[in-house]
């Protein structure tokens, strides 16, 4: 007898009923007891009264053997539990083993799947959900925000002004602490290539608040974080502090120099944190060190309109937030700043993108590549259940085998279920791959001014994948177990596997039909960001972008002034930089389009005030003569600038063809003559018609531009240092030009100057980024998805042909030619994609809407995004099918039909 | 009781339950039999301690139980020595062996020499 399975069936009969085991046991030994004393003459009464006295206290035996009786059975029912999910996992990695083509192709469309997930997760986790790393109890800490906006348009602002945050800290009530910082790149160190770092500037006990003890030396004092003091003292990261400093502690006294300012470090922050920001911060410093020590205003810290301090609130969980709310509105209110009966405080969480005013742009783009992310695991899983109810139809003689042997159909779906599971345990590794990839991607695509913290793939990141890849595989495996393990056992028995194939097909067409309409939704979605961005990218800026380089001087303004010496030294740097190969012409502005704008008031002779401009702004460019010809701004109509236009000579002007239009408007505005600066000034005559430009945004609204000659800003308050040189370069040669720049400009003027050099294209570059990154996620979703729908139809056809192979064999020996085979397997795989299509479409015209407001002057529901995307998929599915096709019309008859 | 019933002390019981079964698998009535003749009547045991160390036994995993036919044809349960019951019987007999040529060697000594 195998004592094994008899072992197990008791186990299951002991679950059954302890007791009643226990209860069978003591009376067997009770008869066998009174029978050997009757045996001996005793009477039966006596004989049992023997036998119950030499037995002991039998309630009290039977009820501890019961219960010793339970925990063996329970301990017992566990490991027979482990030990069927250990057989099931054997038999599972040998028959897995046994079809390695079946267990990549799943394998890799469900890493994919859920790579794409675990990156955006990782993306969405750490901006969203983790709160800071290294502060205390962070459930009690709280973003405070203002708002502050007119009566039309309320806008929360999360940076405050000194004045406010002082008075806030005044006003709050007991318990709550309050601490204000403020983000800002500098250089540490002197020379040419110091490196550049985060500095936080901190008021209001930011330590003390946030929680945070140093893991050497100490935080500031409450007489350092004084505004009105000056304490040069620093707090550096465990970061800096082991990259730049070795990790000795004797970095306690030593200095960093940040810009012009020398700071003693006191302390080292713990290893982990790293400010509240999702920026990283290398070194913290008293908020009473910002700006130039020497030339700052000695009331500086009083300005109302600098906003520049967030503000962090230590609210204990006693402290109603509303009642901290009120107070510090009150509070504000009386600071009597801005419309004053409009001015609210509210606190919101501590975590940044929660608070609704930064990178809105990414953080749309972000939430819905989380929904692209579901619908690509989505399609990969309406993949995977494809391929495993194939798998489950050429199974199915094994499995009604099974079943006809006494293999229960729970046991069975349980195997199947466990399969399904472990191939999607086993995408996991692969996923993490693809996802620490991917989500690096993201950060640096996304917010590419941010310094990251911590991995990406964290224990958090690795628990979610798991979890999801759990989910997925029980998910996918379910309809496949139960289609595989229905019991119909005579008729699949007798049955070939062909025949048997049939019965999947429609639930594998209905699965294709959804693969393909959800990927349809992605790459129509990849369509319209890509259409959009080429929107954005054919926006004429005004000027001839990518012959275009400016260069500005930087310098350490706390320092010393250079100003001046820049000023003299130009012109001979213009002479030079004309000189260098490649270029062609060069000029001075006071400002580089984008990066600054400058204006004053306009009067018109004999006119009362100028016709209303209609939103439009009136911008004014002061430029030396060589500008037009620069910039590739045109001169419309009359003359460019030359170098007679000097002081002394008639004052002249150019304006765009925008402004003359709505000066003049039916006029020429040539020799016309306007007044800049002060009224009683003598007029300048128009010499110039120009074609119009940005001088803002790359999305911006017509505006009117007007441009005076640098050598005739002056009396009038128009005149400006000139800190932009504007270099026109011969064609191709922007990006070398530029590197030649950086270098001449440098040994120009001396080794205090930062050249600053930007190609027109770099100008416009971040505020290109967050459509070109739209479009690139989108379309990576959208080739992802079209990859994975193809590798479906594919698949599904392939199998379907290799079911058939038999009935294409006879259709052959029947007289179909190669051609006819081809266009009948072709024929029924793009019916079933063209049906999907239609879905998809019909699915995409409602969903568009969800991504419309992140698109500029494109309809989500495009026409010509719908059929390309459609045509696209239908050409992707042809090529697919055409594969399994070919190699079904090269079946050879005799073999087909003897295959049997 | 009489006074030749000697005191058990449960890791005994356990030790003879082992040796019981160490022969071949029997049930409580038979290793209580097994024991009574054994040892010639000397000891005594309650039956229901024999039956309590039975199952602690098989919890521990010294032994295990399998329903099965008693001579006279009545269904019973049986226990079987596992591996891990032998090694215990193996070292708790030893430890019985010492401590019995202890106790005799005791026993059987001749009068100490007063100490000079």
């Amino acid at each position: 007898m195998n004592f094994r399975n008899g072992w197990q069936r008791l186990t299951r009969i002991w679950r059954a009923d302890t007791v009643k085991n226990v209860d069978e046991e003591l009376q067997f030994h009770f008869e066998q007891k009174v029978a050997e004393f009757v045996a001996l003459g005793m009477s039966t009464p006596a004989a049992r009264a023997r036998a119950e006295e030499e037995f002991g206290d039998v309630q009290t035996v039977r009820d501890s053997l019961t219960e010793i009786d339970g925990r063996v059975a329970k301990k017992q029912q566990r490991a027979e539990w482990w030990e069927s999910i250990a057989q099931d996992f054997r038999y599972v990695v040998r028959s897995l083993r046994r079809s390695p083509v079946f267990t990549i192709t799943v394998v890799a469309t469900l890493a994919l799947g859920l790579g794409a997930n675990a990156a955006i997760f990782s993306f969405l986790d750490r901006v969203y959900l983790q709160a800071p790393e290294g502060v205390s109890d962070a459930a009690t800490l709280q973003r405070v925000y203002v708002n502050a906006g007119t009566r039309k348009q309320a806008q929360p602002r999360a940076r405050l002004s000194l004045p406010e945050f002082k008075r806030l800290r005044e006003s709050a009530p007991d318990g709550v602490a309050l601490t204000g910082f403020m983000n800002y790149k500098v250089f540490a160190g002197r020379d040419n290539n110091a490196p550049e770092v985060q500095a936080t500037f901190v008021a209001g006990d930011y330590f003390g608040v946030l929680g945070v003890v140093p893991h050497i030396g100490r935080k500031f004092s409450p007489d350092e974080y004084r505004v009105e003091g000056q304490a040069m003292v620093a707090i550096i990261s465990y970061g800096l502090w082991q990259n730049q400093f070795g990790g000795q502690t004797d970095v306690l006294g030593k200095v960093i120099d940040l810009g012009s300012h020398r700071h003693v470090i006191v302390g080292v922050a713990p290893k982990g944190f790293s400010g509240v920001q999702l920026d990283v911060s290398d070194v913290w410093v008293p908020r009473n060190t910002e700006g130039s020590l020497v030339n700052r205003q000695s009331d500086w810290y009083t300005r109302v309109d600098q906003l520049s301090t967030y503000v962090i609130a230590r609210i204990p969980t006693g402290v109603p937030a509303t009642a901290f709310g009120t107070l510090a509105t009150q509070a504000l209110r009386s600071l009597r700043v801005f419309d004053d009966s409009l001015v609210t405080v509210h606190v919101g969480s501590i975590i940044e993108a929660r608070g609704g005013v930064s990178n809105v742009q990414e953080l749309a783009v972000s939430t819905r590549l989380a929904g692209v992310a579901a619908v690509i695991l989505l399609i990969a899983c309406a993949n995977v259940v494809n391929l495993l109810l194939a798998r489950a139809s050429s199974r199915q003689r094994e499995v009604a085998l099974r079943l006809a042997l006494g293999v229960s159909r729970r046991r069975l779906i349980t195997q199947l279920l466990t399969e399904s599971t472990v191939l999607s345990l086993l995408s996991v590794a692969i996923a993490l791959v693809v996802a620490y990839a991917t989500a690096s991607a993201l950060q640096q695509l996304l917010m590419p001014g941010v310094t990251w913290g911590s991995a990406v793939i964290n224990e958090r990141v690795a628990l979610f994948t798991v979890l999801l890849a759990l989910i997925t595989g029980i998910v996918s495996g379910v309809i496949p177990a139960y289609q595989a393990t229905r019991p119909n056992l005579v008729g699949a028995l007798k049955t070939s596997v062909r025949d048997g194939g049939r019965r999947g097909s429609t639930t594998r067409s209905i699965l294709l039909v959804a693969q393909t309409a959800l990927s349809i939704v992605l790459l129509a979605g990849a369509g319209v960001f890509v259409r959009s961005l080429q929107g954005v990218q054919a926006i004429d800026l005004g000027y001839e972008a990518d012959r275009l380089v400016y260069a500005s001087i930087r310098y350490d303004r706390d320092v010393f002034n250079h100003e001046p010496e820049i000023q003299q030294r130009l012109p001979e740097a213009v002479e030079r930089i004309r000189r260098l190969p490649g270029v062609e012409s060069v000029a001075l502005s006071g400002y580089i389009p984008m990066n600054g704008m400058s204006w004053t008031s306009l009067f018109l002779p004999g006119r009362d005030s100028l016709p209303p401009s209609g939103g439009m702004e009136r911008i004014l460019y002061q430029v030396t003569p060589d500008f037009f010809k620069t910039t590739g701004v045109r001169v419309l109509r009359g003359r460019p600038f030359g170098d007679a236009d000097i002081a002394g000579r008639e004052l002249v002007i150019a304006i765009n063809e925008t402004m003359a239009k709505n000066l003049w408007p039916g006029e020429d505005a040539l020799t016309k003559c306007i007044i800049v600066g002060k009224r009683e000034l003598p007029c300048r005559r128009v010499v110039a018609v120009v074609s119009p430009a940005h001088f803002n945004a790359l999305i911006e609204g017509p505006s009117q531009l007007y441009y005076l000659p640098l050598a005739q800003a002056g009396r009038d308050g128009t005149a400006v240092p000139a800190r932009a040189i504007a270099v026109r370069t011969a064609a191709g040669k922007a990006g070398a030009v530029g590197a030649l720049l950086q270098k001449d400009l440098a040994s120009f003027f001396g080794s205090w100057a930062r050249p600053d050099i930007k190609t027109m294209s770099e100008v416009v570059a971040p505020q290109l980024r967050p459509w070109r990154t739209g479009a690139l996620l989108f379309s990576a979703a959208g080739i992802l998805a079209l990859v994975v729908a193809a590798v479906g139809v594919y698949s599904s056809i392939a199998y379907t042909v290799s079911q058939r192979s038999q009935e294409m064999g006879v259709r052959v020996a029947l007289g179909a030619r190669a051609g006819d085979i081809m266009r009948l397997v072709v024929r029924e795989g793009v019916q079933i994609v063209a049906v999907g299509v239609v879905i998809g479409v019909l699915l995409a015209l409602p969903l568009g809407s969800i991504v419309a407001s992140l698109l500029y002057e494109t309809s989500p529901r495009d026409p010509v995004v719908l059929i390309v995307s459609s045509l696209t998929l239908l050409s992707v599915s042809f090529i697919a099918c055409s594969i399994p096709a070919w190699r079904a019309s090269r079946v050879d008859p005799l073999t087909a039909m003897r295959a049997e | 009781m009489t006074s030749s019933e000697l005191d058990f002390l449960q890791g005994t019981l356990d030790v003879l339950v082992l040796r019981a079964l160490s022969w071949e698998p029997m049930h409580g009535y038979a290793i209580a039999r097994f024991i009574r003749q054994g040892s010639n009547e000397t000891f005594r045991i309650l039956d229901g301690a024999l039956y309590t160390s039975l199952h602690r036994m098989e919890e521990r995993g010294w032994v295990e139980s399998e329903w099965g036919t008693s001579d006279k044809g009545k269904r019973a349960k049986f226990y079987i020595l596992t591996t891990a019951g032998r090694r215990a019987l193996k070292t708790e007999a030893s430890t019985w062996e010492r401590y019995v040529q202890a106790v005799a060697g005791v026993m059987s000594a001749k009068k100490p020499e007063p100490a000079t």
